[in-house]
């Protein structure tokens, strides 16, 4: 066996909790199920009867439009140019969509044409059973050397850490600020910092408290 | 479906959940991607759960809906990188890597989609050859090659990247 066979047998990864709770996942595939048979049933029912009938659905969260997220593309843009002023070449990418749910990874270079990135998920109420609650945030891994809550004018709560990891030599390296930001109606806007010239928490908190970015 | 299967579906996602997502991520490079198509992939074998556990042990089954699952979405034409420069690149960007591992996996982001499922699975997931030639559907003989060529791709890409961070 060669040593990177090796290395990919004992890959080690830094995995944060499971975002989503299997359970719920099931009750979703069980409604869905249910809905599917209803569909057929009410299908031939519609057809007997010869009738328009729309059927009765359940609120669902949606995958936000394309105006939606390009409206929030827009806001981080700004965001990100008032929180870093000079920064240059910032290039946004979409890095998923799912109900009531964003990511964009954003890289940049700041005034001194160091390059960074970072990444921003923006979450509206309807997705807020995917994110770790901020009471547990600072205690879900050792690796978490500074964390603070700071309570947010008229509810909430903003989550500022900093996150470590082991590079190939066993030193820990700091991974940068990442920022959380809990408003009281249940939507969320989390962002990570990426390897590359980390945001300060400054710079963190101008960005993910722009009130832009939210999605209902 | 039945309450005994319903049960026995949930036992699965609850203990599964976990290890799919680490395959997800290794396929993906991306831990919110990874968590989506994990969620795609239980909600579809829920659809099939009564039909497939009569046919025995649906961990194979489950990597093999995990992989459609994620070609699926890398061929979308949202998951390529927007630009402001007009210019529209053919790759995704990959999630900064985290933990001891770290350069392994922003190297393994760069070996093509079969090969690195074929890496992923015949290493990081330890399966036999046999195993692996199930999930993707091929044959084993395939199997040898496409890890062969995957770990050739990935030696290749952390030799170039040891030696851009010599310089």
């Amino acid at each position: 066996m060669t040593g990177l066979e090796t290395r990919l047998r004992d890959v080690d990864l830094a995995e944060p909790p499971l975002g989503f709770d299997p359970d719920e996942v099931a009750d979703r595939a069980a409604r869905r199920g249910r809905r599917r048979s209803a569909s057929v049933v009410f299908a031939a029912v519609a057809a007997l009867a010869a009738l328009l009938v729309v059927p009765a659905r359940e609120p669902v969260a949606l995958v936000p439009s394309l105006a939606e997220q390009a409206r929030i593309r827009v806001a981080l843009t700004e965001a990100v140019t008032r929180a870093l002023p000079g920064v240059r070449d910032l290039t946004l990418s979409a890095a998923g969509t799912g109900p009531a749910r964003m990511s964009v990874t954003a890289e940049f270079a700041d005034a001194d044409g160091r390059p960074g990135d970072f990444r921003l998920t923006v979450r509206g109420a309807g997705a807020a059973r995917e994110v770790v609650p901020a009471d547990g945030l600072c205690t879900w891994t050792d690796q978490v050397p500074h964390c603070v809550r700071l309570p947010q004018p008229g509810g909430g709560v903003l989550v500022l850490s900093e996150l470590v990891y082991k590079d190939v030599n066993g030193n820990l390296v700091p991974e940068g600020v990442n920022g959380f930001l809990y408003r009281p109606d249940g939507s969320t806007v989390i962002l990570t910092g990426g390897l590359r010239h980390p945001l300060t928490e400054e710079q963190v908190t101008k960005v993910i408290t722009d009130p832009a970015l939210a999605l209902p | 479906m039945r309450a005994a299967d319903d049960a026995e579906f949930r036992e699965f996602a609850r203990a599964r959940a976990l290890t799919l997502r680490r395959t997800a991520y290794l396929l993906c490079g991306d831990w919110h991607l990874a968590e989506d198509l994990v969620q795609v992939t239980l909600i579809k074998l829920y659809r099939v759960w009564p039909k497939i556990t009569r046919r025995g042990p649906v961990d194979n089954y489950a990597r093999q809906v995990l992989l459609r699952c994620w070609l699926d979405e890398s061929r979308r034409p949202w998951r390529r990188r927007e630009r402001r420069d007009g210019v529209v690149p053919d790759r995704p960007s990959p999630a900064p890597a985290t933990g001891i591992s770290g350069p392994l996996l922003r190297a393994l982001a760069e070996v093509p989609p079969k090969q690195r499922a074929a890496v992923v699975l015949r290493y990081c997931a330890d399966l036999p050859a046999a195993e692996v030639a199930e999930v993707l559907r091929c044959s084993e003989g395939t199997v040898r090659s496409q890890a062969a060529r995957g770990l050739e791709t990935l030696r290749g890409v952390l030799e170039q990247s040891t030696e851009r961070s010599a310089w």
